[in-house]
């Protein structure tokens, strides 16, 4: 329960109606209802008798049109006639400027400053209740529920004054029931920049003509998907930025002398268009007043509002209390000024102050009473003596100029009041944090005790909020570091008389691994540029969210050939592609298919928008997609359904009079074969069964990383072949050192099979396999925090719309965690791999330790299939155990920071990151084992009395099935 | 020509030598510290720390080559050119590995080859110098699972001491203390001079463990 919620309260604050307000004569006796007094004189006695400021509520002063453009940052509003070069989202709304420059008297602009998490659903939240969003909201912002908390929309009914809503569907999510008129459109497709935004502009002049509504909300989505899609810096926020401009233009236009319009933005974006964090283009987006009535002057003017602050000035303008929980201070000089003889202005702005400071005091009292805890008992009292302070000297307010000051004073214990709140909302205290260390250090030392292999640099690693942000590095650290020393003892290892050969083209082969690995730096994402100033050199820096150039989709779909075909080779070299089964036949075509129908699907998104509607309809691109989908479902399927990759070769007659055209030299052949081996006709020769059961894996790899990499998106496509390429050297190499440790361990004395050293995993080359899946997180373009998920994934072959959000989730699950999904299936490779290589990869083995039997490859396995079994199992545990200790370091860590600044930042994305990130390890591990453990096994053992002659046979057998079928030359 | 030394003669011989560099190694460190010359290492402007560094090598080199001229590798020009020559590669391949590591490609360039520059005269400097470039070029192609009993031993747990201290090196570079120190590559260098340091201290005692073992066995004989 480390994720701070703050407690909603559901009272509402209320307040009698102008209309209601009995007539009172100064000695307090009530007057019969029938009798009317003059609104003036009423007015004046509910000014002198301020106290009563926050139950009673002034007439409605104006309407409200609230134009809500999401995403608006600051810098999109101001105009700069000098500027020479403008960039796409610059100088594009010159109207804000000129009604600026026009009427000085009837427009306000501000900076509008959010309160973190900056998500549209967040945001509305506090816009309308003027209160602190936490941190639970903000993962329900796909499924919007229903608001409890008082807030402006709710006091507007209960005033029976009605509101008109346009736009964004979230606003629905949030007050069901509450609008007199609705027109919701869909939030969630980012690609579509103008389904929402022409909506709004057919249904918003018609509602402007209507007179029945007091709060209009035309909430505009283009300029948010645009960032989403294509970033600020691209000529389409020229075009949303321009069309906002007309809107607003026409807006103010169409305005009647008793409406404002309010130009907001719910938060900013950053430089690549994303939003949701704290950072300054995220949080600073802004409020633009523009009124038919001259705006007040009183009250000192600032130039940064917050946003809790638009709800009480709101109530203000509506007269309506404000919402309970509001933590927001009215703002003096945007509310309209007033005509009135009888009062003076500075009373009307008294009383809304003083009303908005009593609102805030009696929610803190309120709060602090349900739960105690929140708030010491010593900045309850300060607060409450401030206030009778401000109390006593309300009544000394006479004249503006005092007002002025007590203006000041009330703006400051209302700021002080909201950081109080804040502070205990977010901050961190000491002991918790002091016990949680120090849990953490037993807790350490006790992990440490039981698990030894892990070496210690890894857990700490996760609790310092640096080695979160750098994590990435740290992990290719790691990664090359193991590689190259593995490498490195593997080339020289003890062996002298290994060919030089080999030797060099093993280092040659590191060298291209290192490269590669290293180069998926280019693909990493930079979390944020005020925690990564030095995230250069890779493709998704914050410059610019770029379109995918030519050349990259040249190098992907090349890339991917290249996969192909060295997979193919590598399988065909195995013997695994013969036969006619269909696991076979689809292995041997669909991964080229998925390649071309990838580029093409490319190709076709990468069109112009314009040229894209005329020449190719939208569905035609998305099915290249689900043939990619499909096919790689089918793929994986089959492999798993019909495990088996061999071929049973026909004997050696057959097979040479199955080819009709060249008889003779057949025959001759066939005459030479038999006069040399006379003995081998008997033998069903089999092919690829020194693979069986790697060839399986192998296989679901190849359909798992085209999936990815059509996720992932022609840029960053390339990185998913990387880490398959990675993850097999890896396992090369550690079976190397496994084959060559496996053999001098077995001459010792106590080690009655020495085959079986084989079998057990060292930690090592399992702490290699976490790191991978680890590292490939960040080497395939993720961070771990909210606003870098890669939503795009979900619009891959989809419009984006679905009733469920299901199809969507899935995609972005798989997306964000590729690696752990192909770590966690290709688990059980680590125990089979070091006989596969014992049989396709002989020369860099030191032969001369080496056994007759490993030539037999992973017919041993087969032959010790119990053993196999637990070992599996008990490599899987031990897999999950790693991962799991990651989640438990990392749950440790925000526990410990759990009142920390950095919490919502870096330390909660990041638990929630790991533990899904577990759990799709855990469930995919699990996938894999019952793979391997149910088909595999009992396919095999259909086959059995074909094994047992061949292990009869020894490996005569087996290179015969090589050299006719695997070299056809 | 090639010298194969015995421990024995080595630590007859050159057992001061490893005490003088592990405290001339430290004081040189902290030397720079109370300069302000550390945050600075990396900088072309101040290379001449590292010739400081080179230059004390080849002194210890011409030191012991005076003092006994017959147990010492003697440079023919061939061999000096070689000694060169496996320098650079070194120093490349110490470039190679830093960028494959997570150094920047395209920027730091000075870092990076501050970096390499001292990593050779550390570890490829003194080996070429004492046992010559064959023996040199044998040492840095096993590095991981080279085993002799001779003096060779002593020189091989140098240059790994000298990188891992490089290695260890890194792991304050994310921290997020924002300390001036914490930039590549002023830890990793620190580290590789600090391993080195270590790593003479350690063939130091080594060596007198040695002697003192020798001595007792010859104590016996004259007893």
């Amino acid at each position: 329960g480390f994720l701070l919620s703050k407690t909603a309260q559901k009272s509402n604050s209320t307040c009698l109606s102008f209309q209601e307000i009995p007539c009172l004569v100064q000695d307090t006796t009530v007057n019969g209802p029938g009798e009317q007094c003059s609104d003036n004189y009423k007015l004046s006695y509910l000014l002198q008798n301020i106290n009563s400021a926050s139950n009673v509520c002034l007439p409605q002063k104006a309407r409200i049109v609230l134009v809500l453009i999401d995403a608006l940052r600051y810098d999109f509003m101001l105009f700069n006639d000098k500027l020479q070069n403008p960039l796409p989202f610059q100088n594009k709304l010159p109207v804000i400027h000129r009604l600026m420059k026009q009427y000085p008297e009837f427009t306000r602009l501000y900076k509008f400053v959010a309160d973190p998490p900056t998500t549209t659903m967040q945001r509305l939240k506090a816009l309308t209740t003027g209160s602190l969003p936490t941190f639970i909201d903000a993962g329900s912002n796909f499924a919007t529920n229903e608001i409890n908390e008082d807030n402006i929309i709710d006091q507007l009914l209960r005033h029976n004054l009605s509101t008109v809503l346009i736009g964004d569907d979230t606003w629905d999510g949030l007050y069901p029931n509450r609008f007199l008129r609705k027109y919701p459109y869909p939030s969630f497709d980012v690609w579509d920049l103008d389904t929402v935004d022409n909506g709004v502009m057919t249904h918003l002049y018609p509602e402007l003509n209507q007179t029945d509504w007091s709060f209009l909300i035309a909430h505009y989505l283009g300029v948010d998907h645009c960032g989403h899609r294509y970033g600020p810096n691209h000529s389409e926020m020229e075009r949303k930025l321009t069309e906002m401009d007309t809107v607003i233009e026409s807006v103010a236009d169409k305005l009647d002398s008793n409406t404002m319009l309010f130009v907001i933005g719910d938060h900013g974006m950053t430089e690549t268009g994303n939003h949701g964090g704290d950072s300054e283009d995220e949080v600073m987006s802004a409020l633009f007043i523009y009124s038919k009535k001259p705006l007040s002057s009183l009250g000192e003017h600032t130039d940064t509002v917050r946003q809790v602050s638009l709800a009480p000035t709101m109530a203000a303008i509506f007269g309506v209390s404000v919402p309970f929980s509001n933590l927001g201070t009215v703002i003096l000089d945007a509310l309209p000024s007033f005509n009135n003889s009888h009062v003076q202005e500075w009373q009307w702005s008294l009383f809304y102050l003083w009303g908005n400071v009593q609102q805030m005091l009696t929610y803190i009292e309120e709060y602090a009473e349900s739960s105690s805890e929140t708030f010491s008992h010593a900045a309850l009292k300060e607060l409450k003596e401030k206030f009778s302070l401000l109390n006593s000297k309300l009544y000394a307010v006479t004249n503006e100029a005092s007002f002025e000051n007590f203006a000041k004073e009330c703006t400051d214990f209302l700021t002080k009041l909201r950081e109080t709140c804040e502070e205990v909302w977010i901050q961190f205290d000491s002991f918790s944090m002091t016990r949680g260390l120090l849990f953490l250090f037993l807790s350490l030392f006790f992990v440490y005790m039981i698990t030894d292999g892990i070496p210690s640099n890894r857990l700490p690693e996760i609790f310092m909020s640096s080695f979160v942000i750098e994590e990435s590095s740290v992990l290719l650290y790691l990664l090359n570091t193991v590689i190259l020393i593995g490498t490195l003892s593997v080339s020289q290892g003890e062996s002298k008389k290994k060919s030089h050969k080999s030797k060099l083209k093993l280092l040659a082969i590191a060298l291209g691994i290192l490269i590669l690995v290293r180069g998926s730096m280019y693909f990493w994402r930079c979390r944020d540029r005020l925690e990564q100033p030095w995230c250069y050199e890779t493709f998704n820096a914050f410059t610019a969210k770029v379109e995918t150039t030519k050349l990259q989709w040249i190098i992907t779909v090349i890339t991917l050939g290249l996969f192909v075909t060295v997979t193919k080779v590598w399988l065909r070299n195995c013997g695994n592609l013969n036969g006619y089964s269909y696991t076979v036949i689809l292995l041997k075509y669909v991964p080229t298919v998925l390649v071309v129908c990838m580029s093409g699907f490319w190709v076709l998104n990468r069109l112009p928008i314009n040229t894209k509607n005329k020449s190719v309809q939208l569905w035609q691109a998305n099915a290249l997609a689900w043939v990619v989908y499909g096919l790689s479902a089918v793929g994986i399927l089959t492999v798993i359904m019909k495990p088996l990759c061999i071929y049973i070769l026909p004997s050696t007659d057959e097979y040479s009079t199955e080819s009709e055209n060249n008889k003779i030299p057949q025959l001759f052949q066939k005459v030479k074969k038999m006069f040399n081996e006379p003995r081998n006709e008997d033998v069903p020769v089999i092919c690829g069964l020194g693979t069986v059961y790697s060839a399986v894996y192998i296989a679901i790899g190849i359909y798992l990383t085209h999936l990815f990499a059509l996720l992932h998106g022609d840029a960053v496509a390339p990185s998913t072949v990387i880490m398959f390429l990675a993850s097999a050297f890896v396992l090369i190499i550690t079976s190397i050192i496994r084959l060559e440790k496996a053999n001098t361990i077995g001459k010792l004395p106590n080690c009655k099979n020495p085959k079986n050293q084989l079998f057990e995993i060292p930690n090592m080359s399992l702490l290699v396999w976490v790191i991978l899946s680890q590292y490939f997180f960040y080497g395939t373009g993720h961070q771990p925090s909210f606003p870098n998920i890669i939503w795009d994934a979900a619009f891959v072959g989809t419009s984006g719309i679905f009733k469920h959000n299901f199809v969507p989730a899935t995609l972005i699950i798989i997306n964000t965690f590729c690696s752990q999904i192909l770590m966690g299936f290709l688990v059980p490779l680590l125990i089979i791999m070091p006989f596969t290589v014992s049989v396709m990869l002989p020369s860099v083995i030191n032969k001369n330790i080496m056994q007759k039997e490993n030539l037999r490859g992973e017919v041993l396995l087969y032959e010790r299939d119990g053993l196999l079994i637990t070992v599996a199992f008990t490599t899987i545990c031990k897999y999950m155990i790693c991962h799991g200790i990651r989640v438990f370091a990392t749950m440790l860590a925000a526990t410990i920071h759990c009142r920390h600044m950095m919490v919502w930042k870096i330390f909660a994305p990041k638990l929630i990151f790991e533990s899904v990130g577990m759990f799709v390890t855990l469930s995919v591990a699990c996938l894999s084992y019952l793979n391997r453990n149910g088909n595999n096994g009992s396919e095999l053992s259909e086959k059995k009395e074909n094994c047992e002659t061949i292990t009869n046979t020894e490996n005569k057998v087996l290179n015969k099935c090589q050299s006719n079928f695997i070299k056809p030359t | 020509m090639q010298v194969k030394h015995s421990f024995y003669e080595y630590s007859q011989i050159l057992h001061g030598n490893d005490v003088v560099t592990s405290i001339y190694v430290l004081l040189f460190i902290i030397f720079l510290n109370y300069n302000n010359l550390l945050l600075k290492v990396w900088s072309f402007d101040n290379i001449y720390i590292i010739i400081i560094l080179a230059a004390a090598e080849v002194t210890k080199y011409i030191i012991h080559a005076t003092r006994d001229s017959s147990s010492v590798h003697r440079h023919s020009v061939k061999d000096l050119f070689m000694i060169s020559l496996m320098l650079t590669s070194v120093f490349g391949i110490v470039y190679v590995i830093a960028i494959l590591f997570g150094a920047p490609v395209f920027s730091m360039f000075e870092e990076t080859f501050i970096f390499s520059v001292i990593v050779t005269t550390v570890t490829a400097l003194p080996v070429g110098l004492h046992l010559g470039p064959k023996a040199a070029v044998n040492m840095f192609l096993s590095l991981t699972s080279y085993d002799s009993d001779n003096i060779h031993n002593l020189f091989m747990l140098k240059i790994r001491l000298s990188l891992f201290g490089a290695w260890l090196g890194a792991i304050v570079i994310p921290l997020d203390w924002n300390r001036p120190w914490q930039n590549w590559p002023i830890p990793c260098c620190i580290g590789t001079l600090l391993g080195y340091a270590v790593a003479n201290v350690i063939t130091s005692l080594l060596q007198f463990q040695q002697r003192g073992k020798l001595l007792k066995k010859a104590g016996k004989y004259i007893l």
